[in-house]
């Protein structure tokens, strides 16, 4: 029997709400044998402070060093990132859930307010009812005393439009894609964790092989 | 029967207004990013539906309010100011996230930064803009009005 070979599979960032880490928690294992498999998974690779929330960053080379030691004639791969972060949340501190809420609902009262500020500062802005009363009397002839079916339509198409754009009417999703700000959300997650990444190993505080844990 | 005709093609264009409104208006909010910015301050990513749905009421609500005019008078004294003095404030939180976020779309602070080799003192930027904003919001409200 050759040498085994341990494939390592890691992601950018992973949510924790155990203190103590094992590999099994922060990377995906692969050996054709089941017990060196096993062996590895439950090496215990960091441990957090009990009591507080916090976050570790972590080079891929700190668990190639710790699978190394604990199986010494192994060949290690890695196909998924190479430096990654650890938040650990402490499950006992959870913030209470009508703060939650508060905060929800505060964030749902700036969210329409906003936007409804918004849309009426751009109705304005381009002079959206001159614009209608315009179109209006191209093809009917006559002014128009106030507002008239053509705002309605407006209204209409604005309100299928959003929603349609926002991929959810109420409580119902459209199709299965994530949101718009869904999307965003994402993208907002994968540029802080690089972000943090790149500020922990320029302060050195990345844990890595050399500087030893 | 041209009446007709022509009151659905004005129809059918205003419809398609009313979409690309949308379409910008969604297109811009998603890219500025104040949602998550907001939801990941918070820890409620997984309300963004929510917010969505929060995000076109408004936008609903208040177009109609700014096209037809609605007339409000009836509502109690009292009531009307308490809503338009907390509908300030939190229109004011959504605007001032929106005047940061569209700063950060353009990287001034980084270019900024680069470009004066200054590498400390970036939160006091931060603060003497907010500040900044505020003075001059209330100068334009209140003084430069006559």
């Amino acid at each position: 029997m050759g040498r085994p070979v341990i494939y390592l599979h890691t992601e950018q960032s992973y949510y924790l709400n155990n203190p103590k880490v094992t590999i099994r928690d922060i990377c995906s294992v692969y050996c054709k044998d089941r017990n060196v498999q096993n062996k590895i998974n439950g090496i215990e690779i960091y441990r957090f402070k009990e009591k507080e929330d916090g976050r570790a960053f972590m080079s891929i080379l700190i668990l190639i060093q710790a699978i190394a030691e604990a199986v010494p004639e192994a060949e290690i791969k890695n196909v998924g990132e190479e430096d990654f972060v650890i938040y650990y949340r402490d499950p006992q501190q959870q913030p209470a859930r009508w703060l939650q809420r508060g905060k929800i609902l505060l964030i749902c009262i700036t969210c329409f307010l906003g936007m409804g500020i918004s849309i009426m500062g751009y109705n304005n802005d381009v002079d959206m009812s001159r614009v209608f009363a315009q179109l209006y009397e191209t093809f009917l002839g006559r002014e128009p005393d106030g507002p008239t079916f053509v705002e309605l339509f407006y209204s209409i198409g604005l309100t299928v439009g959003i929603f349609l754009f926002f991929n959810h009417t109420p409580g119902k999703k459209v199709t299965n894609e994530p949101t718009p700000i869904q999307v965003q959300m994402r993208l907002y997650e994968r540029d802080v964790n690089q972000t943090f990444l790149l500020g922990a190993s320029r302060k050195g505080e990345e844990l890595d092989a050399d500087n030893d844990c | 029967m041209r009446t007709m005709i022509a009151e659905i093609v004005l129809a059918w264009t205003a419809l398609a207004a009313g979409f690309a409104t949308a379409g910008g208006f969604v297109a811009f909010i998603s890219l500025v990013g104040i949602v998550p910015r907001l939801s990941a301050i918070t820890k409620t990513a997984s309300r963004i539906p929510l917010y969505e749905t929060s995000l076109a009421l408004g936008l609903i609500a208040m177009n109609v309010l700014s096209l037809y005019p609605v007339d409000l008078t009836w509502v109690p004294r009292i009531v009307s100011a308490a809503l338009m003095n907390a509908g300030g404030f939190f229109t004011g939180i959504f605007v001032g996230c929106l005047a940061g976020a569209l700063a950060e779309v353009i990287n001034i602070v980084p270019i900024l930064a680069r470009r004066t080799r200054l590498r400390k003192g970036f939160p006091y930027f931060i603060k003497a803009a907010a500040v900044g904003k505020c003075v001059g919001s209330f100068l334009q409200f209140y003084i430069f009005r006559g």
